[in-house]
């Protein structure tokens, strides 16, 4: 080498030969040191460097035009090459392209739902600086709101939200309203609830006022201009409309659509502080930090309630749905379902794409022997790969449109499809794309460009050499394929099985033939006679009111003690207010002593029967007798029932007590139909008769309490039903992309089996040696997948209490199931194969 | 009738002028010679590779061996499609200005 100063500036050197085409590279960049070496012994280094870079930087248009010009004429090419093998073979392209299209509108569709799931909440402006407050549960005492608020300057605000079921009516409309919440007037001030009309400062000032959303406005007034109008809670309380406001976004854990102020609605339970009740929110000031205020708050709801189960927290806003609701398992879960039928597309094209070289050993060897650099072969392989991704996109998002509105209505959410809304989107269809023709492409393009040409173009026939190799590779991506189509049945069976399980386990109680309304109008004074008309119908078998329903007992009590007690527990238990008839109504078993009787006129408030668990933590031999303080009522245990589940089955039983108590606990009637009724219409009609003489005036709304069993389980239903979706997609395209490849080896292999035709094999005999290499495969599959599917599901399986065995014949069902279907998909391709004449076989090629 | 422009015209003059001596570096002399002011190279490369799209000039790349190394030159030569554009481009110059005097160019006195 000469010395350093003979030589041009390195990173212009690089620069300049960045702009050139490969095969130019050399002449140009000698053509620019023989000038500037003359240059240096003429005029100085110095100079001549100055020379080699102002003539690189001018060069950099005229370069850059001429780089951009020769790969327009490259893209050109490329895409015509694309064009034409898409038409000439009309069904792998066909396999292609509706592979991926299926696997890229599965990811799109998720990409979109985890976005609304990521967002949670997040439409509120302030949604950083606002906490819910959690301790014993979600709810929080009713004072503990205005204390906040008053007592520290770190708190902006808090705002307390109750949800009653009232009835609504206005003019002849009358309905029962789940959705009616009521809040303190600073509520529109903190959370963001965008207003239509009225004025989110002074909306909720009057205490009769009541701001609804557009939903609310169409349900009752139609096109009628809600303004000003009143409507009649409860058939008693005119509430002024004073605002509307937009809908209530899906992806919000607040929903309602009537909101009334906090001073309207007074629980007769009260303002005690140990009476948790009410979702609670707080607004922290600016740079106050939730951990800095915590142990305040935590000071202030010991000293005014000492019992307290699980310690107080503050959870930010926008993680109370991800985190706390436990939504972001099914975020991971469904991202990594969608990653999986994505691949199984790729894996397709990877593999149709490689097994078909043959076809297009000539283009690439007549290519290299003209000159191409594996390089450029690369880069159109990608390309090729991403133009088929982008064609595929284009099906997915048709696809898409079509599909979003069912898949909308079953998630109930509102999913949009608004590219231009949505740079996230845009980015995330952009990304897919490309991930998709990179991952499909970097095989294909790797493979297909590492031939030898001498020996492509010598042995045209002998390419067999050339699809032989990677075939291994082929085979495992095939067992990758089914390894996860397994996986996804297993985890379809097992949900399924756990779903059936909890619809046919023994929940302690007899659920069918129970159909429950809220207590409304004179209910409750008049419960004698109303019960006693009601079971007039031979039909009716039992009534009985109650504090809440049993699928979901919600009312929890502390600060009751009883004799013999161990002072340092401080007992936090479920508790149900009702009357004489809800055991034998509901069908629980007693276990010890005995049920609430009219024949004791003490029984009304000051008995208490308790579950079997709560006497297994009161640990007496018999609980029965034993004095009981509830909120100083002296009561007496009369009886032990046996556990039943009064909440889903994720959670262990608990310690319930069951306590007639005062009339302002209860909430709902339960009516016990015979398991034969006669005739339901009828028994309906006179369930409706009686209700209007002691309702009159609120509407009669009724359900089964299976409703509220499978309300229960909602999540979980929907899960399991587009886990099922998803397994259907994924088995789909992994058997076309079987099928595919089955139909190219067996027209590969059309000379062998006109051979062994010729030497005497039958059909069947070759159709099983086709099929000898497949079912080897699944088998294999199968032995990956399990340990995979049991892990995963067995953690899903721990979010139950109680759940089903997981039983080795799910597995081997599944194994069984995807051998089928591989199978027989191979098997068609073997057959059509097998029964050619060996005449046409030999004459092949 | 196409007719080369002059830029095209003096490269194509400057590839004749060299014979078999034509590449990148003595083509940008001779042009920058004849343009009286220096030529970039990177202008010329792309001038180059338009003249080859259109045909009036061939490249062929050689190894030319020096004191120190090898080294390689991509040589142009005209195409006999583009002598005749030269040769055309030069009639027609000739003919642009067939019986235009002289003496007309001389620059008017101003008054």
């Amino acid at each position: 080498m000469t010395k350093k100063k003979g030589n041009p500036p390195v990173f212009a050197v690089w620069l300049l030969s960045q702009m050139m085409r490969d095969e130019e590279r050399l002449t140009i960049l000698s053509d620019f040191s023989e000038i500037y070496e003359e240059l240096v012994l003429n005029i100085g280094t110095i100079r001549a460097r100055q020379w080699y870079w102002s003539q690189v930087l001018k060069s950099i248009p005229m370069f850059l035009c001429r780089y951009i010009f020769w790969s327009c004429v490259m893209l050109k090419n490329s895409f015509k090459i694309f064009i034409r093998s898409l038409k000439k073979h009309k069904g792998y392209s066909f396999i292609n392209i509706s592979g991926l299209a299926a696997g890229m509108s599965c990811c799109i569709l998720i990409l979109l739902w985890v976005q609304n799931e990521l967002n949670y909440d997040r439409f509120h402006k302030n949604v950083n600086s606002i906490y819910r407050v959690a301790g014993n549960s979600t709810s929080q005492p009713a004072p503990l709101g205005p204390a906040l608020k008053e007592g520290y300057p770190e708190i902006l605000d808090a705002v307390r939200f109750s949800n009653p079921n009232v009835s609504v009516r206005y003019q002849d409309k009358c309905f029962n309203e789940n959705n009616f919440y009521f809040a303190d007037p600073s509520v529109f001030e903190v959370f963001t609830f965008p207003f239509i009309r009225g004025n989110s400062q002074s909306a909720l000032k009057d205490p009769y006022s009541v701001v609804i959303t557009e939903n609310g406005a169409k349900k009752y007034f139609d096109k009628e201009d809600p303004i000003g109008k009143v409507l009649k809670i409860q058939n008693e309380t005119d509430l002024h409309v004073t605002g509307i406001i937009q809908n209530i976004p899906s992806n919000s854990s607040l929903r309602f659509d009537f909101l009334g102020s906090f001073e309207m609605y007074s629980n007769p339970v009260g303002n005690h502080w140990c009476n948790h009740a009410y979702r609670t929110y707080i607004q922290l000031a600016k740079n106050v930090r939730a951990e800095h205020i915590l142990p305040e708050i935590s000071d202030i709801v010991m000293k005014n309630c000492q019992i307290v189960h699980k310690p107080i927290e503050l959870q930010p806003m926008g993680r109370i749905h991800l985190y706390e609701e436990g939504a972001i398992t099914y975020v991971y879960i469904f991202s990594a379902i969608a990653l999986f039928v994505l691949m199984i597309a790729c894996i397709n094209f990877m593999n149709l794409t490689t097994a078909r070289s043959r076809n297009r050993i000539k283009e690439i060897g007549i290519k290299k022997v003209v000159g191409a650099y594996r390089s450029s072969l690369i880069k159109q392989f990608f390309l090729e790969s991403i133009l088929f991704a982008s064609v595929s996109l284009i099906i997915a998002l048709v696809t898409l449109v079509i599909v979003l509105p069912y898949f909308n209505s079953f998630l109930e959410t509102d999913l949009t499809f608004n590219i231009l809304h949505n740079p996230f989107l845009l980015g995330g269809l952009i990304c897919i794309t490309l991930i998709t023709g990179i991952i499909s492409g970097t095989y294909p393009a790797l493979f297909l460009s590492s031939f030898r040409p001498a020996k492509l173009l010598k042995s045209l026939a002998g390419s067999t050499a050339v699809s032989g190799r990677g075939s291994l590779f082929r085979k495992g991506l095939v067992v990758t394929q089914f390894a996860i189509s397994i996986t996804l049945i297993i985890g379809t069976l097992i949900i399924y099985n756990q779903m059936n399980y909890i619809g046919n386990m023994k929940l302690g109680f007899d659920k069918d033939q129970l159909i429950y309304m809220s207590i409304k109008g004179d209910i409750v004074q008049k419960r004698d006679s109303f019960k006693n008309d009601l079971l007039k119908n031979p039909n009716i078998a039992g009534v009985t009111l109650a504090s809440s329903l049993p699928s979901y007992v919600g009312n929890t009590a502390s600060g009751f003690s009883w004799e013999g007690m161990d002072a340092n527990l401080k007992p936090y238990w479920q508790f149900v207010s009702t009357d004489f008839d809800y055991i034998p109504t509901l069908g629980l078993d007693i276990i010890e002593g005995r049920n609430f009787s009219k024949r004791y006129s003490t029984d009304t408030s000051k008995a208490v029967i308790v579950n079997e668990k709560a006497a297994a933590i009161m640990g007496f031999e018999s609980p029965v007798g034993r004095q009981f303080d509830l909120w100083g009522h002296q009561c007496e245990i009369i009886g032990v029932v046996k556990n039943f589940h009064f909440r889903p089955v994720h959670q262990q039983i608990e310690p319930l007590m069951i306590w007639i108590g005062s009339d302002a606990f209860k909430g709902q009637i339960l009516v016990r139909l015979h398991p034969h009724v006669s005739n339901l219409q009828r028994t309906l009609a006179h369930i409706e008769k009686t209700w209007q003489t002691y309702a009159h005036g609120f509407p009669f709304e009724f359900h089964f309490l299976e409703e509220a069993f499978d309300q229960n389980y909602r999540d979980e239903q929907k899960f399991g039903e587009i886990i099922r979706y998803f397994t259907l997609f994924a088995i789909l395209i992994s058997c076309l992309g079987l099928f595919g490849l089955a139909a190219y080896m067996a027209e590969q292999r059309t000379k062998e089996v006109g051979i062994r035709k010729t030497l005497g094999a039958t059909v069947s005999n070759i159709v099983l040696h086709f099929l000898k290499e497949y079912w080897v495969l699944i088998v294999l599959a199968n032995v990956l997948a399990w340990p995979f599917a049991y892990f995963f599901i067995t953690k899903w399986l721990q979010s139950f209490a109680y759940c089903v065995q997981i039983g080795i014949s799910t597995f081997i069902l599944s194994g069984t199931l995807a051998l089928i279907i591989a199978l027989l998909t191979v098997s068609y391709q073997a057959i059509k194969a097998a029964n050619a004449k060996p005449v046409d076989s030999l004459r092949y090629e | 009738m196409d007719i080369v422009t002059r830029l095209e015209e003096t490269i194509l003059i400057a590839i004749l002028r060299l014979g078999n001596e034509a590449y990148g570096v003595t083509i940008n002399k001779e042009v920058s010679r004849s343009l009286n002011k220096r030529y970039s190279m990177g202008a010329l490369y792309f001038s180059l590779d338009q003249l080859l799209r259109k045909g009036y000039v061939t490249k062929v790349t050689r190894n030319v061996y020096r004191k120190r190394g090898g080294r390689s030159r991509t040589y142009y030569n005209l195409t006999n499609r583009g002598k005749k554009a030269l040769h055309e481009a030069r009639t027609h110059q000739k003919s642009l200005w067939d019986g235009v005097p002289e003496m007309s160019l001389n620059p008017t006195k101003s008054k």
